[in-house]
């Protein structure tokens, strides 16, 4: 069972450099040292769409945005927010969104921000959604499942009672 | 220690992983597998690094670096290991890759992850999960068996 490491350790280097050469040359190439998770998820689901108006998303889209540490702001009132909302959410409650506007001063408007509510049936997502984007925030997803979706699909919540 | 439960057991089962054909065998599936993987991966970079990503356990800078170099490991090794090019040496580099992907998926199970494993890339999509780890296993055995038994290959003894 004697095994050349010396051998072990040239395929090894040539087939790092080989990895390093393709993605030099190839269109898909990735930079060597450096990662934005957060930035190639938010591309990934903006795809074309370069308006700032904001996009719709589903569960899927929702919980890849969560996943990149991209802020969710919930725009429930905060009663139902103190009941309930998705990890680490901001209450930004949309029909009185002069007294909350106050918390969003530490989000650039270049960051991605997810708004929800209870579900498909409430709209102050989309209202929160289009106020953010008068503000000027470019990238804005309205998260349309909402918090109904995101509970029944056992995603990280905080306060649940 | 060391005698077989059935009389003769031991010595047949020697004589089978000993056969030539076992051993070729053996590097058809582990080869292939690793070839598949491979090529399955530099397809698609960013959905890759995007699933190292997601066993938060690597630090950023890493990420690409990983993503780029690993599936090209994967596929020389597979490569050479079905043309019966240094099959021990490329058995033992699959082998430590599959102990780390083994450690991997268990650290992930632990840790309550739901994600994709992304060991075919962006094929298959399968999850992290036990499943993943006894078929990592089977093929750490198949590893295993071409590291102990690849001499006899080589000097044509079978």
């Amino acid at each position: 069972m004697k095994i050349d490491y010396k051998r072990v350790f040239y395929i090894v280097l040539g087939a790092f450099i080989l990895g390093i050469v393709y993605n030099y040359f190839s269109p898909n190439g990735v930079k060597l040292l450096s990662y934005d998770h957060k930035k190639i998820i938010t591309a990934g689901i903006l795809g074309n769409d370069t308006a700032a108006e904001p996009k719709q998303i589903h569960l899927k889209d929702a919980f890849d945005l969560y996943n990149a540490d991209v802020v969710f702001l919930d725009a429930r009132e905060p009663e139902d927010y103190k009941l309930g909302h998705i990890k680490n959410a901001i209450n930004v409650y949309a029909d009185d969104f002069e007294t909350y506007r106050k918390k969003l001063e530490n989000i650039s408007h270049d960051e991605p921000v997810v708004t929800y509510c209870s579900g498909s049936d409430c709209d102050l997502s989309i209202v929160l959604g289009t106020k953010l984007s008068r503000l000027g925030y470019k990238k804005i997803f309205v998260f349309f499942g909402g918090w109904n979706e995101w509970e029944k699909a056992s995603y990280p919540v905080e306060n649940k009672q | 220690m060391g005698k077989s439960i059935i009389p003769g057991g031991e010595q047949a089962m020697n004589r089978i992983l000993s056969n030539k054909y076992t051993l070729i065998l053996s590097g058809f599936i582990l080869g292939g597998v690793f070839v598949f993987a491979g090529i399955e991966k530099i397809s698609d970079t960013t959905a890759f690094a995007g699933s190292i990503y997601n066993y938060k356990i690597f630090p950023d800078i890493f990420i690409n670096l990983f993503a780029v170099v690993i599936p090209w490991i994967e596929l020389v090794c597979g490569i050479f290991l079905v043309f019966k090019v240094y099959p021990r040496e490329c058995s033992f580099i699959m082998s430590s890759l599959l102990v780390f992907f083994i450690i991997l998926v268990i650290i992930s199970i632990i840790r309550g992850l739901n994600i994709e494993c992304g060991c075919f890339g962006t094929a298959g999509g399968s999850r992290v999960g036990w499943a993943k780890v006894l078929e990592n296993t089977a093929l750490f055995l198949l590893g295993l068996h071409i590291i102990s038994y690849s001499k006899l290959l080589k000097n044509n003894k079978v």
